[in-house]
């Protein structure tokens, strides 16, 4: 989703000094860095919890 | 190379106290050892707290490259160098799909290294020995291109005083003897000073030069007059590449095997959350800045080369320093600040290496050995280790910088047998093991093979050769896993007939 797959070509705006796809990309790397610190306080313990694989047959 | 020093007499002090303070902390690490074991010696005694633990894990995935080529980069290809923030906070979520398990079984089982998990998951030896021998490769090519850019930093900041080679040997020499004084609880502690130095570098020289130069605004309206083609987004290779890097950063840094000890040595869960949910927005205060720098940087330095690009925040900081009396503080800062972030990655590099040797490999071959011994061993596993990367740093030329490519190609081809092994009950051995051998076969002959008129380059449709691996490797994964169930539920069925 950091990706700026729908930018094509520059319309010229600017944003705090940012091409537009620029400015696009950085929300979305934030919006990435938000989603990341909250599942890690939400879920965490389901995320070690789940499917304990330490006792898998081999 | 005799060129003006970059660093004053008052700046070559501070770096001898600084390199002076991490011997010094080395003794304290020695001091405030537990016990004589390789647990203590590798994972801090399992004790390590927040403050500790996010400063080391930060200090350790950022490398020198984050303060000097990014800026390059940035000075060089402008706005979408801003993929490397990105990649940097990518890493944060590869840990999330295995940290959370990893830790409470590290915890369990008491594992020193990655590969007392894979032995433990999967039972084979021959799995564990390949895949760790593919972690030492990645690691060691890692640290040698380490030594060789440290060696040139000494040699730059001293105007050729210091010579490349002795700023190799007498770099090495204080990190080997500080790493196996205190083990990890040394190097973390390093980490701590070497990690603020880090942060505190980057923010200063983003204001200095953000009040200077006027910041983005004053480039954006210089770019849209004299470059507006530094406007246009990526194109769609570009597009598929920035993909690729962060796939590849992913899987690739994420199972670095020096975060995994770190992992271990977390004191509890908690600590170990905490650091990861502050480590996923230091990007914005690290790498951000650094590009930002590189971008103001071309505006206001245009034309330099690409050797000259490299060193566009010295450039920057020298033009400033005409202006605004005492900057040269942050000019040392600066230099103090990538000759520590290289020197943390390296020396977790050779505490990951040293471990992966002794438990993994010497171990095994010595299972009645003490741990006594095995932490003998392990430390002078670290001064041989050293001593081969400072002579091949010396010896071996520039071009060796290709082999710091392959690193996470290799690394990515490792991930699976962590990810899928923590996360798919019943994968088999040979499944996995099948798919390492096939993704390392096919990363490496789509990056060294002759494809010349079959392939345009070494990343085949924007994608790196490491992913293509991967793909290959999971494909395997999952076709060997379905030939051996098969074959399990005709044997079950066969003798329920």
């Amino acid at each position: 989703m950091t990706v700026p797959w729908f930018f094509t070509d520059f319309n010229g705006a600017i944003v705090l000094g940012f091409p537009l796809w620029a400015i696009y990309s950085l929300c979305m790397t934030v919006l990435y860095a938000v989603i990341i610190a909250l599942l890690l306080g939400r879920y965490w313990k389901v995320l070690a919890d789940e499917n304990d694989s330490e006792e898998n047959s081999l | 190379m005799n060129n003006a020093p970059l660093l004053s007499s008052g700046g070559i002090i501070f770096m001898g106290i600084y390199l002076g303070s991490l011997i010094l902390i080395g003794f304290l690490g020695r001091i405030k050892r537990k016990e004589d074991s390789l647990s203590d010696f590798y994972l801090a005694g399992r004790n390590m707290g927040f403050f500790v633990l996010f400063l080391t894990l930060y200090a350790t995935q950022y490398s020198g490259n984050t303060i000097v080529g990014y800026a390059g980069r940035a000075y060089r290809e402008g706005y979408t160098v801003l993929v490397t923030v990105a990649f940097m906070m990518s890493v944060i979520g590869g840990y999330l799909l295995f940290a959370p398990k990893l830790y409470r079984l590290s915890r369990k089982l008491k594992f020193i290294t990655v590969g007392d998990y894979i032995q433990h998951r999967y039972n084979s030896r021959v799995l564990t020995v390949i895949a760790v021998i593919l972690l030492i490769l990645a690691l060691g090519n890692f640290i040698l291109t380490n030594l060789k850019a440290i060696g040139h930093i000494v040699e730059a900041s001293t105007g050729g005083q210091i010579p490349f080679v002795y700023g190799v040997l007498a770099l090495s020499l204080i990190m080997v003897i500080y790493e196996t004084l205190g083990g990890l609880r040394s190097v973390a502690w390093t980490d701590v000073i070497q990690g603020v130095i880090l942060l505190l570098g980057c923010a200063l020289i983003f204001i200095a030069i953000e009040y200077q130069y006027g910041g983005l605004t004053k480039t954006a309206e210089y770019f849209v007059t004299t470059n507006p083609q530094t406007w246009a987004p990526p194109t769609w290779e570009e597009k598929r590449l920035w993909l690729s890097t962060l796939l590849i950063v992913l899987f690739g840094i994420s199972i670095y095997p020096q975060a995994i000890q770190r992992i271990y040595a977390a004191k509890d869960e908690r600590t170990l959350k905490r650091s990861l949910q502050v480590m996923v927005f230091m990007p914005l205060v690290t790498t951000f800045f650094i590009v930002v720098i590189g971008i103001v940087g071309s505006t206001q330095m245009p034309g330099l080369s690409r050797d000259g690009s490299e060193q566009i925040t010295l450039i920057l900081l020298s033009d400033i320093a005409k202006n605004i009396p005492g900057i040269e503080l942050v000019i040392i800062l600066f230099i103090t600040a990538a000759v520590a972030a290289i020197m943390s990655t390296v020396d977790s590099a050779l505490l990951a290496i040293s471990s992966l040797f002794t438990q993994d490999l010497y171990r095994p071959l010595k299972p009645n050995s003490s741990q006594h011994h095995l932490t003998y061993m392990g430390k002078l596993f670290s001064w041989v280790i050293m001593a081969v990367m400072a002579y091949l740093a010396i010896q071996l030329p520039q071009t060796i910088w290709r082999l710091m490519e392959i690193k996470l190609e290799i690394l990515c081809q490792v991930a699976p047998a962590i990810l899928l092994g923590l996360n798919i009950k019943n994968l088999h051995k040979r499944a996995v093991l099948s798919g390492l051998i096939v993704g390392v076969i096919v990363t490496f002959t789509i990056m060294f093979g002759d494809w010349e008129g079959i392939l345009e380059s070494d990343r085949p449709w924007g994608f790196h050769a490491g992913l293509w691996g991967l793909a290959a490797n999971l494909a395997t994964i999952g076709i060997v896993s379905i030939l051996l169930n098969s074959g399990t539920s005709s044997r079950t069925k066969m003798l329920r007939d």
